[in-house]
């Protein structure tokens, strides 16, 4: 009986600290782990935004390129069905789906230089694009481009930052 | 009977408790035990939430951002030889775009949140959509 009531206190004087604890950071963790949450969202839709933009552009150009405007569809198409979150799904998704625009980005560049008559007339490599990207929003932390999506799941985590 | 066990039945209150010397020491390394596991637990939890809170703000202003990026960096690779202005804007854009000065905390509230467009991307929009115009492709919504 003693010792029951001896470890109902030991219990008590516990929770209370732990209360205390928990209470003193929740605001501040919060608000941490949001700030990330912003640059890390900024990073990952930086570059597919400038596939959107740059893709109005050339579709402006009037090459009137079947290839081209096919190409072009289907690049807005898949990014109609990104998701702008960070569930499990939608990350893995987004690693999946920017594999394929890329991909299909490079088809464009390449079928754009082919089809620009004037060979003096600059057009954009995938290379200065990509660089774009980077000059605007740096590296991606933890980024693993390849094909098996499944042993490179990169889902961020927070706690695996911290 | 012991001192402490007459404290002990002697009355319930915290103060009564407090005056045993074994129980302010129990009390100390148990709270502080709970304590810093509160912390431990919070922090990851909360990270967490926060993170995802805050992602897909960031998701928005990153694609807004890349999407005048991508125009201006079109255009002033076609126009940029003969549209100096165009050239000149392409490269500001690039530095007043970074993701350091968009997501500046000075333009956030206290709680990251924004209260009201984004100042640099309104600015940047309406910039690039003049050169939309001049150039005829779709202006950005």
């Amino acid at each position: 009986m003693d010792f029951d009531n001896l470890l109902n206190l030991e219990e008590q004087y516990y929770q209370e600290g732990f209360l205390e604890g928990q209470n003193e950071n929740i605001k501040q963790s919060f608000l941490e782990g949001k700030q990330y949450g912003l640059q890390v969202g900024f990073q990952r839709f930086t570059l597919l935004g400038q596939m959107e933009g740059l893709c109005d552009v050339i579709e402006s150009y009037g090459l009137h390129s079947p290839t081209l405007e096919k190409n072009i569809h289907t690049i807005r198409t898949l990014m109609k069905g990104l998701k702008m979150n960070n569930d499990d799904e939608s990350v893995m998704e987004f690693e999946r789906v920017l594999i394929k625009l890329k991909n299909k980005f490079r088809t464009i560049l390449i079928t754009l230089h082919r089809l620009v008559k004037d060979k003096r007339t600059p057009t954009v490599t995938f290379e200065v694009f990509e660089d774009v990207s980077r000059a605007i929003a740096g590296e991606i932390r933890g980024f693993v481009e390849n094909e098996d999506i499944a042993k490179n799941k990169t889902k961020q985590n927070q706690a695996q930052s911290w | 009977m012991s001192n402490t066990w007459d404290d002990v039945w002697a009355s319930d209150s915290d103060v009564e408790t407090e005056r045993s010397p074994d129980l302010v020491k129990l009390r100390e390394n148990h709270s502080k035990r709970g304590y810093l596991d509160g912390i431990v637990s919070s922090k990851e939890e909360k990270l967490q939430e926060g993170f995802n809170d805050g992602f897909p703000t960031g998701a928005k202003l990153g694609k807004q951002v890349g999407i005048i990026m991508g125009i201006l960096l079109g255009l002033r690779t076609r126009f940029g030889d003969e549209d100096e202005d165009l050239s000149k804007a392409y490269i500001d854009a690039q530095k007043e775009l970074r993701i350091n000065k968009v997501l500046s905390k000075s333009i956030f509230d206290p709680n990251f949140d924004l209260q009201e467009k984004h100042p640099l991307i309104t600015k940047w929009t309406d910039i690039a959509n003049t050169y939309c115009e001049k150039y005829h492709v779709p202006s950005i919504q």
